[in-house]
Order: structure tokens, then sequence, then C-alpha cells
């Protein structure tokens, strides 16, 4: 049995179940029984970095067309 | 006042039917036991007794895992795995419609320390009635229809969840392949500890389909022990391809055996859900709301049909994808619990997608099934 610790959960590994640290969860009851065993869960991986945006993405992101913002900075 | 001592009440034309009383003062009414303690309604304790609802597996055959669930409420403790396969099936005595039916894989040779037992947790506040484990201990009766293509001596079992005191009960399957309807009556324990009863297993009823010597003990007393088999008991994982149906499970209060409760199928799913829900099973079903938080993640909520018994593990197969009006799908690739954010009423995730055609802005979408009929999205809170 395997388990990968992420911040809010812990992941099962054999059956990918992505279990909550509920203590009236039985899957997280035996997750803690295996740790008392003397077991050590595996890090999270870290997360990737979020791709950086391009300038048109941005713009999406925010609702505006380049004529909207034109018009917001005076450009017109 | 005045009493009437009598044991059988007639219409003089007939010669069946009507009123027995027997010498324990025990009612039947034109054949059919009357209770002797407790309700008239909702006696039984066990959930899915008829074996109706299959949600994980829908009548699919199954080698379970050392404690895996199969049909709902029903799970498995083996010592062993791969010795046996376990399905849902269409074969049942006259007012059943479905029974459970096990199947060994292999004639194995059961070693002292193997168990292979079929069980069903109760959960505490469904047994707390029951006051096991104190000197009110009320005496329970357990019945249901069996069928084997072994013959002999068959061994059930009552445990306390935390395994020191258990009653082997024993019975017996008289004819190969032919549906048996058997009832055990058990006084209750009054000893032991892990008689819940709270949302914790308050007890569990077992049906051993193979025990070793270390759990072998007096047939039909309690035990201060980790006790569920009796000498020379038929173990089904030992003769490659016997078999072991059983269905119309009831566990009740008193000393009599009443007719197997039938719930509505609604009532039983819903009794089912509040420890298991599976969504999928066809193409494109719908499973969460969600609200895009950014190009790659949402926000996703679903609000439980009934209050689970704890908070939800997360289990998916297959693919799944985020929705978002007027733009195109994009493939979920990871679930993120929000435990902080649920309860046993709402289960609260973030889901990671594809940014192919998403957007930011928290804008409402849906989580779904891809083209994936065999997608399951399953929320379990199983004891």
């Amino acid at each position: 049995m395997t388990y990968i610790l992420h911040p809010t959960y812990v992941a099962r590994v054999s059956d990918n179940t992505l279990i909550p640290f509920d203590p009236n969860n039985t899957d997280y009851q035996a997750y803690l029984a295996w740790v008392a065993e003397g077991n050590t869960p595996d890090p999270a991986p870290e997360p990737p970095a979020p791709a950086e945006l391009t300038a048109e993405e941005k713009l999406a992101a925010a609702g505006l067309t380049v004529a909207e913002l034109q018009q917001l900075l005076g450009l017109t | 006042m005045s009493t009437l001592k009598v044991t059988n009440i007639q219409n003089p034309s007939t010669s069946s039917g009507g009123v027995s009383i027997d010498t324990s003062g025990h009612v039947t009414v034109d054949s059919v036991a009357m209770p002797s303690s407790g309700p008239l309604s909702n006696r039984n304790k066990i959930i899915n007794g008829d074996m109706q609802i299959d949600q994980r597996n829908g009548g699919s055959s199954v080698t379970p895992g050392a404690s895996d669930y199969t049909l709902d409420r029903w799970r498995f403790d083996l010592s062993q795995t791969s010795k046996l396969t376990c399905q849902q099936v269409a074969d049942a005595p006259t007012g059943f419609t479905h029974s459970t039916k096990i199947t060994s894989s292999s004639s194995y040779s059961v070693g002292a320390s193997d168990y292979f037992l079929y069980i069903q947790k109760i959960e505490g506040y469904n047994s707390a009635d029951l006051a096991l484990g104190t000197s009110n201990a009320k005496t329970f009766t357990v019945s249901f229809h069996v069928k084997s293509s072994q013959t002999g001596t068959f061994c059930a079992a009552i445990r306390s969840s935390s395994y020191n005191y258990t009653y082997p009960a024993t019975f017996t399957v008289s004819s190969a392949n032919t549906w048996e309807y058997k009832t055990i009556t058990i006084p209750g324990p009054t000893s032991g500890t892990g008689w819940d009863t709270d949302n914790s297993s308050g007890m569990e009823l077992s049906f051993t389909l193979g025990s070793g010597s270390n759990f072998a003990s007096t047939a039909n007393t309690w035990t201060a022990s980790n006790k569920f088999g009796v000498s020379g008991q038929v173990n089904i994982v030992s003769t490659s391809g016997a078999t072991f149906y059983v269905t119309g499970v009831q566990l009740e209060v008193g000393s009599v055996a009443t007719p197997f409760e039938h719930r509505s199928y609604g009532q039983e799913l819903a009794l089912c859900h509040r420890y298991c829900l599976v969504y999928g099973g066809k193409t494109f079903t719908r499973i969460a709301i969600t609200s895009a938080y950014a190009t790659t993640g949402a926000s996703c909520m679903i609000f439980l049909p009934v209050a689970m018994r704890a908070i939800p593990s997360l289990t998916s197969v297959g693919s799944f994808q985020h929705e978002l009006p007027g733009v195109a799908s994009s493939g979920i690739t990871a679930w993120t619990p929000d435990v902080n954010a649920c309860d046993t009423k709402v289960f609260k995730f973030d889901a990671t997608f594809g940014a192919n055609g998403s957007s930011s802005g928290s804008k409402s979408g849906q989580i779904t099934a891809s083209n994936d009929a065999n997608a399951r999205f399953t929320l379990s809170a199983e004891l």
C-alpha cells in the first residue's frame, strides 16, 4: 500500500482514491493506521508553474477587446 | 378479567391458517410469524438484504480485493485474494429478484490464519436500540435464503467492530443447488467493546466462505475473541467452482424471524446512498456544477441526495470533462477534494483541466463524463 500526501487530502495509489482528512472516513482511518505502523506517505509532486498568459489571453480573461482597452486608455 | 388459553384459533370450516400461539407465546397469523419485539416497520437492520442494488458493478462479476465492497453495503474481508468471484445475479427464491453469487476460483487449502468473509457492517445509529454490550442487550434474529453447490454445516457470525466479541452460528445446507430458508436467533451480547452507537460500525454480520483453525470456536455461543468459524464447516473456497448464493438477509430485534421487509426500491437506494454514490454508466452523465476560476481550473459542487455517513472518498475511473456554455469542453486532468468546504451533505472539490476553449471569470459550467459510458465517479463513505 502506498499513499501520497497532498495539502488537503491523501491519495491511495492502488486505486487512485482521494481521501479527505475526515476522522469518520474509514479510508482515512486506514491511512492513519498505516502511518501508525511506521509507514510514511510519499510527498505530493510540486504543482507545475502556471503558464504565462499572452497579452491576448490576459485581455480575454479580463473580458476586454483591443478596441475597448484602447478606448479605456484614451488611445483612440 | 380472564385469560383465554388456546393454541389455535380457526374458522370451523378450515383445517389450517388462522391464529397459532406457540409455547413461548409467539403468534403466527395465517402462517406468518408476528414480531415478538420491536416495531412493526423498519425492522430490518440490513440494507440491500435482497441484493437489488449494485451501483459499483451493475451485475458484472468481479474478483474482489482484500476489503472491497461489491453489491451495495456488502463487502469482503479476505486474507487471500483471487480465490473467489462475486456477482449480483437474477437467481433468487420466490418473492425476490436478485441474489449475491459467490464462486470459488480454485481448490484452495485454507490455512490456519486464513479467512474469507462476506460482510455487512451495520452503522451504530441503526443498531443502538439493541443495547449490545450492556445488561439490557436484546435478542435478535437473522434470517436469509441460501443456495449452494455444497451441502453440510456452514457458518455465519456476529462481531463487534473491535472484533473482541463474536458469535459464530451454524446453519445447514441440506440439498445442493436448492434455495433454503434459514433463521438464527442470537441472545444479545452483554459484554465486549466496539458496539458503537454513533456513525461508526455498531456490529457486523458475516457469512464465512472459508476460515482457518485460528478463527474456529464453539458454535452458537458468544466468545470474547475473534471467532467466526467452527471446526468441520464447509469452506466454499476449497472446492473449485463451488457456489454460494444468498439473498433476503434480515436482522431484526426479537426471537422470531418475520417475513422479509420489502422496502421500496427508492427507499433502499436512498439508504445505500448514505454510504456510496456512483455517478456515470452512460456517456456525458452530469456530475457537478462548477464555477471556473481560471482557464484551467474550476470549483465544483455536488449537493448530495442524502446526508452521507462521513465526508466521502473520491474514486474516478474513465474520462471526464469540464463544459462551459459556448466553448469547447476540456478534459479533466485532476481532482482536488476541498475537505474544509465539504460536509456530509455537500461535496466540494476543484477540477483541473486543459485550457482548450475554457475561460475564467467565475463562469458557471458543469462536470460531465466524457463520451465514455464506462466512466465512474464514486463517492464512498462506507464503514
